[in-house]
């Protein structure tokens, strides 16, 4: 090998995905993933693409700069409830926070209609089972008084009935602890007293007040609980994995991608962190390509074979995080990067509701899988919609590696879908085709909306996902999108995201003040600089702590501070830049002030403005970034080794009710040469996918390589 | 319908289908009860040209709308009861009716056509109002259309090219709204004079500019002119955001499609529910709740509901109702009697069609009135929604007996908890606001049990689909108060083979320098949370507050191991002071630091018999500290190691045959059973606001049960 490889890896829940970028150019490989043990399937998708690349593992590991690793082991055993005994010590009065969950509990994390379907309501199961959890009397109030002291006694009783139900690491949440941690700290000394650390048997403690200093005591509590039940069993598998790959050549440090937009070595990372820490890869990664691009705003959408992925990129951020996040089921503190998921893929069932055609939310998965796969399934899906419509070559499909039934596909179409609505089996299919868009689209218009108030036509989508291509063009018209970018490595996105990702380290914490008096006859409050400025250095010490133990050099640190400002008395915040690392005079709290009166005007229309109402600070968040050098970019590449105009062949594919069915051109994409611009109909194959291109719509292959659809193309 | 509805009576005098109040300025209620617009030619238009297909692709935007709406429209508020989710956000056919929504709440969607209406009807071609792009009109009469005078709404017509294609419309719980009592609930209100602002449907905007001598007008009328300028600022927006999207849909596919969209969906609603209810056995089917106050006092007030089913078709009588008592709050219009079914109908009994005022089609609804079920105009109505989820909760049992020999039995359950106290605290909050308002706790209700799980604890509220209680650390930074405890209260919910969820107690203290309490509820002796069959019904839930507890110097003392749950709090009694198990509903009154109150939104009632439910469900409920040892034993009749808790099965399989004999020696024949009934009476003093008895309105009637029959 000629140049030092950097590699990156996404573990996912069906495959493992790695890519690989040297020399300027990149290779991907793939293999299933292993539940069992994670490490097989990567070492497994290691030798896959070291074998394409003409190479063996080892060589390929002892000659990688970096390797980043994007990991589901979290959401796994999150999902098997594998984790240790803990015992919750909370604040008497609030022992049942965890079970109320401020009652919408059961809701989160569901799909949209299992969220009004209260009558069936169902929450899940707690990882802190409800005798598991003390209550000690204490009291601090919001502004960090102690009401009522802290009893050592109680504490400690309350400790060893925990001991004797067999806990084996505790989390203490008490009520507004990110105001004064004191009481919180007691309870660790007294613990550590008793169970000192030089013994067997030694118990963890996890306080609240260092892992989440925020407001809300359920998510809080939940944040600092997954952290907790998640620590050895990801610890564990990322010793492992470490350990594997140096005996095998790998002498860097194994840098692990998290849901927060960026990297760490395993000792700055949080394991409540690697939660979908894939899908936000490949928003950073998309994020790089519409930074070379010069686009603002862009969708990334990746469908598969059971869900439809949403990211987005904001105006140039490439991190726009959650306002509310949920990891699974449980609502949290974390500033995860917002992705969202629907369960749309070639997978979904399409199916007669009384007498109304629907798609989804139940899936074939990949077992039994559509009916065109020949494995026991005979309910009509997308998938054996895209089959019947011409689209999927039953003999190409995933490059040929894997046969579909054309026959099989055509006859779950016409038994549940077209005889009994009287149809043709072409119109059929593209119901199910036109329906499952129209659900993807509403979805991203929905997020453009809710995340941004921007027109979904000031975005440019990408379609990752091996359906992605498919049905870009369908999802992209409902939404309102007329650009849509395709690219070689779509089906690995998240892995080639992780190529993209910069060391980050992200904090938040609750400091609550007024910044605008509203009682005040609206005057900016210099009593609130000091307060706000000691916030800010205790987020800046925690950054700099981390990031010198990563080995950066402090005075080469990017910080990107922001201020979660909102009117006075309203509950949801927007996050506004702090240009510096303090604030010096009122005059730069008016400059906020209007940065965030323009940001709330732009997101909800300049009639919401109601300055009136005073403006105050409720947190702040803080991110720190050491950046990573990149030789190379992001490898996208321009070379075709054997460029023709000409397609390889035609088939039938039908388009719609206006258009019906023609003989269609089908072209490889690795052969159509860069600038050659096809219009629609047409239908474009790589070896993992297929880009449909509609009547209407166009084609071409830019000099990166990058395939664009665009609306508009003339027939 | 045929031959089973021949078989009620209805009063002679009485009206049934309509309101007993006439037209006045700004208000027309035949406009509230005539149904669905025929389509306009527009709208017809649309109608033929849009596929199935795409009218299903057409909703799913739509929806996608209204949900964006009604995320912007609670980020934006600041109104308690918007931010928990007491709210709605709606597209309006341009005839005005109700087609796509998200909530919040239930009846909201169902409602508000009225003032929609009533612009259309009479404003639009006058030439002192008309109506045009950029106009936002403002309601919350509910003599009108609306629900009561806190619930405020604002609605925006949308013009495409000067083709009106629909409404936009947004709205919710805002609070406080002028009346006698701070916050909106007034529970000593006797007339609607005494309820605060009263606005049938006003132009407030032009161009979308909120006119300032209105505006004016408005936050004069109110005690926190900050709260109400913000929210009334947020819905204006919100309705702005609804429009702008619409109209690019018009872009897309041209107003006929859009408007005949709108309209077709109500009509796809309509056949899909009549589909539902010929699925299910025909049959009369009866269910019946009391009240134990009617605002000022305490009384009896009956609220009976018939349901005839035949066909395709469903009427819902309410006939045998108390009359008017002038005495509170607790009178309800027929349009929301009507609306308020939505929140049982929309969630179990048409579970999966999608919710909007087209299912309701093939309902008719007939409440005998005057009544406190359809009251006159000059009553005060701030809780009719009392009396409208007393019908709700029979139809919720009635459903479950109709639906229980159907495919649809997943949605057979006991109803969802109705016993709820609303608290509103008046004072400054910790950051210096006057305030007046509720906590998310009526959020934190306890669900109903189903045929096949225990109900939920804590999970929602009433009128709502999803709702979100928030977090103490925040609502406590909001409201005048300091809350001690959240808890999951031991006892308090109803049982049964499944058993009832429990809601949250929530158990605050007055702050330094005190605050105001007003209360409202309505179920302080008598359950409005009804098991289903044989299950028990979810406990009465007074207002329970402790004067002169000063909770912190007591706790501050250290010598006391205060157990902070409403079960220890009411049987111990651990504190000093005076308690306090009242009528609920209460006029303003004041109470100084480390006071205490106890509230919370009722546990919901049981399914099935006690004597069936597996006794290690019961150990485990006594292991969680949901119930108590005497009822594990008393109740459940469950022998079983009590430092274990280990079930001795074969001893409870005997106790539990033992008990089963006990009842049997306690049965005796229906005729017998109804002989004896028949004598019973409540005293004179019960009977004030009851009407005649038994039959509120015919004093010659003499049957035990309720309604006319031939």
């Amino acid at each position: 090998m000629t140049a030092r490889a950097r590699i990156g890896i996404d573990v996912g829940g069906t495959f493992t995905d790695v890519i690989v970028s040297a020399g300027g150019r990149m290779s991907h490989g793939k293999a299933d993933t292993t539940a069992y043990d994670l490490g097989v399937g990567v070492n497994n998708a290691l030798r896959d693409v070291a074998l394409g690349m003409g190479s063996s593992l080892e060589e390929l590991l002892g000659d990688a700069e970096s390797m980043v690793y994007s990991t589901t082991v979290g959401t796994n055993a999150l999902v098997e409830h594998r984790g240790p005994v803990l015992g919750l010590i909370t604040t008497h009065g609030f022992e049942d926070t965890l079970l109320i969950g401020r009652g919408r509990n059961w809701a989160d994390g569901l799909a949209v209609e299992a969220r009004y379907d209260r009558g069936r309501a169902e929450r899940p199961q707690s990882l802190i089972p409800r005798h598991l959890v003390v209550g000690v009397r204490e009291r601090v109030d919001s502004e960090g008084r102690v009401v009522l002291p802290l009893r050592d006694e109680e504490v400690l009783a309350q400790v060893q009935r925990l001991v004797d139900e067999g806990v084996r690491g505790f989390v203490v949440v008490l009520l507004y602890s990110y105001a004064n941690p004191a009481h919180e700290q007691r309870i660790r000394d007294l613990i550590r007293a008793q169970y000192p650390e030089v013994y067997l048997g030694h118990m963890p403690v996890f306080l609240s007040s260092e892992l989440s200093p925020q407001m809300g005591e359920y998510r809080r509590t939940m944040t600092c609980i997954l952290d907790a039940f998640l620590r050895l069993e990801t610890e564990d598998h990322l010793v492992a994995l470490q350990d594997d790959l140096r005996t095998k050549g790998y002498t860097e440090p194994l840098l692990i991608a998290k849901c927060t937009g960026g990297a760490s070595s395993m000792s700055r990372t949080r394991p409540i962190h690697l939660f979908g820490s894939g899908p936000v890869s490949g928003i950073i990664g998309a994020a790089a390509i519409a930074q070379q691009y010069q686009l603002p705003n862009v969708f990334l959408t990746d469908m598969g074979g059971t869900s439809f992925d949403l990211g987005l990129v904001l105006e140039g951020h490439e991190r726009t995080y959650d306002y509310d996040p949920v990891i699974d089921r449980w609502r949290v503190q974390v500033p995860l990067v917002a992705h969202w998921s629907i369960g749309a893929g070639g997978g979904s069932i399409a199916h007669l509701q009384d007498g109304i055609l629907k798609v989804g939310p139940q899936s074939a998965h990949s077992l039994p899988g559509p009916a065109c796969y020949a494995r026991g399934g005979d309910a009509p899906t997308v998938t054996d919609a895209d089959v019947v419509l011409g689209y999927i070559d039953p003999d190409y499909f995933l490059g040929g590696r894997v046969r579909l039934d054309r026959g099989r596909a055509e006859a779950a179409i016409v038994d549940h879908i077209a005889k009994p609505l009287g149809i043709t089996p072409f119109e059929a299919a593209w119901s199910v085709k036109r329906l499952v868009d129209g659900m993807m689209g509403q979805e991203i218009y929905r997020i453009a909306a809710q995340m941004s108030g921007l027109d979904p036509r000031d975005f440019v989508a990408f379609a990752y996902g091996g359906a992605g291509p498919v049905h870009a063009a369908g999802y992209a018209d409902a939404a309102d999108v007329s650009r849509v970018a395709t690219f070689d490595f779509g089906s690995v996105g998240g892995a080639f995201g992780t190529l993209s990702l910069d060391i980050t380290q992200t904090y938040e914490r609750t400091h609550v003040d007024i910044l605008l008096s509203a009682t005040g006859g609206g005057t900016y409050r210099s009593e609130a600089i000091e307060p706000l400025n000691q916030a800010i250095e205790l987020l800046l010490d925690d950054a700099r702590r981390d990031m010198h133990e990563e080995g950066f050099d402090l005075s080469a640190l990017r910080f990107e501070l922001e201020a979660l400002l909102r009117f006075g008395q309203q509950r949801h915040t927007l996050p506004i830049p702090l240009p510096a690392e303090h604030v010096g005079d009122v005059a730069e709290i008016e400059t906020l002030v209007a940065r965030f009166v323009t940001a709330y005007g732009d997101a909800y229309g300049k009639g919401a403005v109601f300055l009136e109402a005073g403006v105050e600070v409720l947190g702040l968040r803080l991110s720190a970034v050491g950046d990573v050098a990149q030789p190379g970019g992001n490898g996208l590449s321009g070379q075709v080794d054997d460029p023709d105009p000409e397609p390889v062949g035609h088939r039938v594919a039908y388009w719609g009710f206006e258009h019906g069915d023609r003989e269609t051109p089908v072209y490889r994409r690795e052969r159509v040469p860069s600038g050659l611009v096809l219009v629609g109909p047409a239908l474009v194959e790589s070896p993992d996918t297929v880009c449909v291109v509609p009547p209407g719509w166009s084609y071409h292959l830019d000099d990166k390589r990058v395939g664009w659809l665009e609306r508009g193309g003339a027939e | 319908m045929g031959s089973l509805m021949d078989r009620i009576k209805l009063h002679e005098g009485l009206v049934y289908d309509k309101h007993p109040y006439g037209k006045a300025p700004g208000r027309d209620p035949s406009l509230l009860t005539r149904g669905i617009e025929p389509p306009s030619e527009l709208e017809r238009e649309g109608m033929e040209r849009i596929s199935g297909l795409e009218l299903e692709v057409f909703q799913h935007k739509m929806t996608s709308i209204v949900e964006e709406a009604r995320d912007v429209y609670m980020a934006l508020s600041i109104s308690e009861g918007i931010i928990t989710g007491d709210m709605n956000a709606s597209i309006f056919t341009a005839e005005g009716d109700p087609a796509v929504v998200a909530t919040g709440i239930y009846f909201h969607t169902l409602l508000n056509y009225g003032q929609v209406k009533y612009v259309m009807e009479y404003y639009r071609d006058d030439p002192t109002v008309g109506l045009q792009d950029g106009d936002v009109y403002f309601f919350n009469d509910p003599t009108c259309g609306g629900v009561h005078t806190f619930d405020m709404f604002v609605t925006a017509p949308i013009f495409h090219r000067g083709v009106l294609v629909g409404w936009a419309e947004v709205g919710g719980h805002q609070g406080e709204c002028g009346s006698i009592s701070p916050g909106g609930f007034s529970p000593r209100a006797t007339t609607r004079w005494e309820e605060g602002l009263h606005i049938h449907g006003m132009r407030i905007a032009d161009g979308w500019e909120l006119r300032r001598d209105i505006l004016d007008f408005m936050l004069n009328s109110v005690r926190n002119p900050f709260v109400f300028a913000s929210d009334l600022k947020a819905r204006v927006a919100t309705c702005k955001r609804i429009r702008d999207r619409v109209l690019r849909e018009c872009e897309r596919r041209g107003a006929a499609e859009v408007a005949g969209a709108l309209r077709k969906i109500l009509e796809v609603s309509s056949e899909l529910a009549k589909q539902r209810i010929s699925k299910i056995n025909d049959g009369i089917y009866r269910a019946v709740l009391f009240n134990d106050g009617v605002g000022q006092e305490s009384g009896l007030v009956r609220l009976p509901t018939t349901v005839v089913k035949q066909g395709d078709e469903m009427v819902v009588i309410n006939q045998g109702v108390s009359p008017e008592n002038h005495k509170g709050p607790q009178h309800c219009t027929w349009h929301l009697m009507r609306a308020s079914m939505g929140v049982y109908l929309f969630t179990y009994f048409f579970r999966g069609l999608t919710p909007n005022i087209g299912l309701l089609e093939p309902i008719k609804v007939l409440v005998e009135g005057p009544s406190v079920a359809n009251c006159g105009a000059e009553v005060a109505h701030g809780e009719g929604t009392t009396i409208s989820a007393m019908n709700v909760q029979n139809l919720h049992v009635i459903g479950s007996k109709m639906l229980f020999d159907s495919e649809h039995r997943m949605s057979v359950s006991a109803p969802f908890s109705r016993n709820l106290m609303i608290y509103v605290y008046s004072g400054t909050n910790s950051y210096g606001y006057r305030t007046a308002n509720f906590t998310g706790t009526q959020n934190l209700a306890g669900q109903g049990a189903r045929f096949d799980l225990d109900g939920e604890h804590a999970s929602g509220f009433y009128w709502a689909s999803v709702t979100d209680a928030g977090e103490v650390e925040e609502s406590d930074t909001r409201l005048p108060v300091v809350t001690l405890a959240r808890t999951i209260d031991k006892d308090f919910h109803g049982f049964g083979m499944y058993r009832g969820g429990v809601p949250s107690v929530e158990i605050s203290a007055a702050p330094r320098g005190g605050c105001e309490l007003t209360t409202r509820g309505a179920s302080d002796r008598l359950s409005h949370n009804p098991g289903i069959f044989g299950g028990y019904a979810g406990p009465p839930n007074p207002r329970f507050v402790i004067r002169g507890a000063d909770v912190f110097r007591q706790m501050q003392s250290g010598a006391m191991d205060l157990v902070l749950t409403q079960h220890n709090l009411a049987h111990e009694q651990p504190l000093e002071g005076e308690y306090h198990f009242d009528y609920s509903s209460k006029a303003t009154e004041s109470f100084v630091e480390g006071d205490l109150f106890i509230d919370s939104a009722g546990g919901g009632g049981g399914y099935g018999d006690v004597l069936e439910r597996d006794p290690e469900s019961v150990m485990d409920d006594l292991r969680n500290e949901i119930i108590s040892a005497q009822v594990a034993r008393d109740v459940y009749r469950v022998v079983y190691d009590g430092e274990l808790l280990k079930v001795d099965l074969d001893a409870t399989d005997e106790e539990r045959r033992a008990a089963r004999e006990e009842r049997k020696a306690n049965g005796k024949p229906f005729d017998a059973f109804v002989a004896e009934w028949s004598q019973l009476r409540p005293s004179e003093d019960k009977l004030t606001y009851y009407g005649s008895w038994p039959e509120p309105n015919v004093e010659t009637y003499t049957k035990p049960f309720w309604g006319l029959f031939e």
